[in-house]
C-alpha cells in the first residue's frame, strides 16, 4: 500500500512537470524574434524574456535603423531610410507580416504560433 | 500497479509530445527579391524534401530570371532596352511580350486609368527612394509621355512611337511571375503550396490537410500584425492594393505609389485597400490597381467584365468593408 502511494505521487509529479514544462514550451514559442540584415541573421531572441525595455541600433551602408525591444513585442522606431514604411508598420507581436526595411536591407520576424499562413495587403 | 503505471506513462508521454509533425513535411524559404519580402512554402512527403528544396531553389531562379527581364532599372533588361530604343523598335523576350500585352488588355479594360507607359512618372516620383513632390512642370513633362495606345508590338518587337516614353510593369510583373512559379512547381509534381512575393499570393491545392489556406488581410495604414479579416482560399490567388502601402507624408498630406496617368498625381479615391481573389496573380494584381483608380462605385461593373475573378474585399476611406463575388471571408 505504502508502495502504491509513492509511485502514484512520482508519477504525479512527472505529469505536473510535464504539463508545467508544455506551458512554459508553448508561451516560449510564439516569441522568438529574428534580426536579418541583407539575408544575414544578426540577432535573435527571446521576446518573452524581455525584462526591461531597450533599443537596438543596426547600420548598413550609411543606413540606420533603431529598434525598440519590449516584453512580447518590437519595432522600429527611426530609420533614416528614404521611405520610413518600417517605423510605419508599428509593434510587431506574432503576426505573419514581417518588419521590412528595404532601403536598408532589414528585416525582423517574429515566429508566432499564427492560425494563417500567409498576409496580403 | 503496472497498469496504473503503464496509463501514467503513456498520458506522461501523451502530453510532451503534443507538438508531433504531422502527416506531409513543409519546406519554407523566404528571400529578399523584386525589392519585397519573397517566401514559398512547400507541403509534401517526407521522403521528397530533398526534391523539393531543390523545386524551391529553382522556383526563386525563376524569380530572378523574370526580374532581370521586367525591372525598369536593370540596365540591360527588356524593359530597359525598351524605354532607351530612342524610338527604335526593340527586340525582347516572349515573357516580356506576354506580360505587356496583358497590361495592354487592362489598359482597355480600364479606359486608360491603367497605363504600362508611366515609367516617365514613376521614376519621377520613385516612392521606393524620394520623399517630395516632384515639381509640377517635371510631373506635367511626364504625364504627357503616358499613352499605351502608342505601343505597337510585332511579334517580339516593342515600338515606342513617343521615344520619351517610358513602359514600367512594376504593376503587374510580380503577379505574372508568382503564376510562373505556380505553374512550374505544379509542373514538377507539388501538389501543395503557397506562393507569397510581397503580397501577391497564388496557391497550389490546399494547405496539405485538406484545408484551405488562411489569409490575412493586412488592416490599412495599421500596424504589422493587424488584420482586418482572414480569406480562405484553395488553389486560387489572392492579391492586394493599397495607397497605404508605398508613400510619403508631406506637408500633413499623404502621397502613395498608385499613380492616376491623367494627372500624374497620386489618385485620389474612396478606396484604401483592394483585396482581389483570382484564378491567376496576374488579373487580381491589375484589378486590384484598377478598382482602386476607378474607385467602388465601378467596381461590381468592373468585376464583372473579367474573367478569372472569384471575389473581392475592398476597405473604403470611411472604414466600411464591401465584399464581391464568391469570396469566404471572416471580419
Amino acid at each position: 500500500m505504502k508502495s502504491n502511494r509513492f509511485w502514484i505521487i512520482i508519477f504525479g509529479a512527472i505529469i505536473l512537470l510535464s504539463v508545467i514544462a508544455v506551458f512554459i514550451f508553448a508561451r516560449k514559442q510564439g516569441d522568438t524574434v529574428k534580426i536579418y540584415q541583407n539575408g544575414q541573421l544578426i540577432h535573435t531572441g527571446n521576446l518573452g524574456m524581455v525584462s526591461e525595455p531597450f533599443n537596438i541600433s543596426v547600420e548598413f551602408n550609411g543606413g540606420t535603423n533603431i529598434i525598440a525591444v519590449e516584453q512580447g513585442r518590437i519595432r522600429v522606431i527611426s530609420a533614416n531610410c528614404f521611405d520610413g514604411t518600417c517605423v510605419r508598420q508599428g509593434w510587431h507581436t506574432g503576426g505573419l507580416t514581417p518588419i521590412v526595411c528595404l532601403p536598408n536591407r532589414l528585416v525582423i520576424t517574429v515566429e508566432g504560433k499564427s492560425d494563417i499562413d500567409a498576409v496580403v495587403g | 500497479m503496472i497498469k496504473i503505471s503503464v496509463l501514467l506513462i503513456i498520458f506522461t508521454v501523451a502530453i510532451s509530445g503534443c507538438e508531433n509533425m504531422q502527416a506531409g513535411e513543409q519546406v519554407s524559404e523566404t528571400r529578399l527579391l523584386l525589392d519585397t519580402f519573397c517566401t514559398i512554402t512547400i507541403h509534401g512527403a517526407a521522403d521528397d524534401i530533398d526534391k523539393l528544396t531543390d523545386v524551391m531553389g529553382r522556383a526563386f531562379d525563376i524569380c530572378l530570371e523574370y526580374e532581370k527581364l521586367f525591372s525598369i532599372t536593370i540596365e540591360g533588361s527588356d524593359v530597359w532596352q525598351i524605354n532607351h530604343a530612342g524610338g527604335e523598335p526593340a527586340a525582347v523576350s516572349s515573357q516580356t511580350i506576354e506580360v505587356m500585352r496583358a497590361g495592354i488588355e487592362f489598359g482597355e479594360l480600364s479606359g486608360g486609368m491603367f497605363d504600362i507607359t508611366l515609367g516617365r512618372l514613376s521614376r519621377l516620383w520613385d516612392f521606393g527612394g524620394n520623399k517630395s513632390v516632384p515639381d509640377k512642370a517635371e510631373i506635367d513633362a511626364a504625364q504627357a509621355t503616358v499613352n499605351y495606345r502608342q505601343v505597337n508590338i510585332n511579334g517580339n518587337f516593342v515600338h515606342l512611337e513617343n521615344p520619351d516614353a517610358w513602359i514600367d510593369l512594376g504593376a503587374i510583373a510580380k503577379g505574372y511571375i508568382a503564376d510562373k512559379i505556380a505553374l512550374y512547381l505544379a509542373e514538377q509534381g507539388v501538389t501543395s503550396a503557397l506562393i507569397d512575393l510581397g503580397g501577391d499570393i497564388v496557391t497550389i491545392g490546399s494547405r496539405g490537410d485538406d484545408k484551405p489556406w488562411r489569409l490575412g488581410i493586412r488592416a490599412p495604414f495599421g500596424s504589422a500584425d493587424e488584420y482586418i479579416g482572414v480569406i480562405e482560399i484553395v488553389g486560387a490567388s489572392v492579391v492586394s492594393s493599397g495607397i497605404y502601402e508605398r508613400g510619403f507624408d508631406e506637408s500633413g498630406v499623404w502621397y502613395h505609389h498608385i499613380l492616376d496617368p491623367g494627372t500624374g498625381m497620386p489618385v485620389i479615391s474612396d478606396i484604401v485597400s483592394a483585396t482581389v481573389v483570382a484564378d491567376n496573380a496576374i488579373i487580381g494584381e491589375g484589378l486590384s490597381t484598377i478598382v482602386i483608380l476607378a474607385g467602388s462605385r465601378e467596381a461590381a461593373a468592373l468585376f464583372e467584365r473579367v474573367p478569372g475573378f472569384i471575389g473581392a474585399v475592398l476597405v473604403l476611406e470611411n472604414g466600411e468593408v464591401q465584399i464581391f463575388g464568391d469570396v469566404r471571408f471572416a471580419g
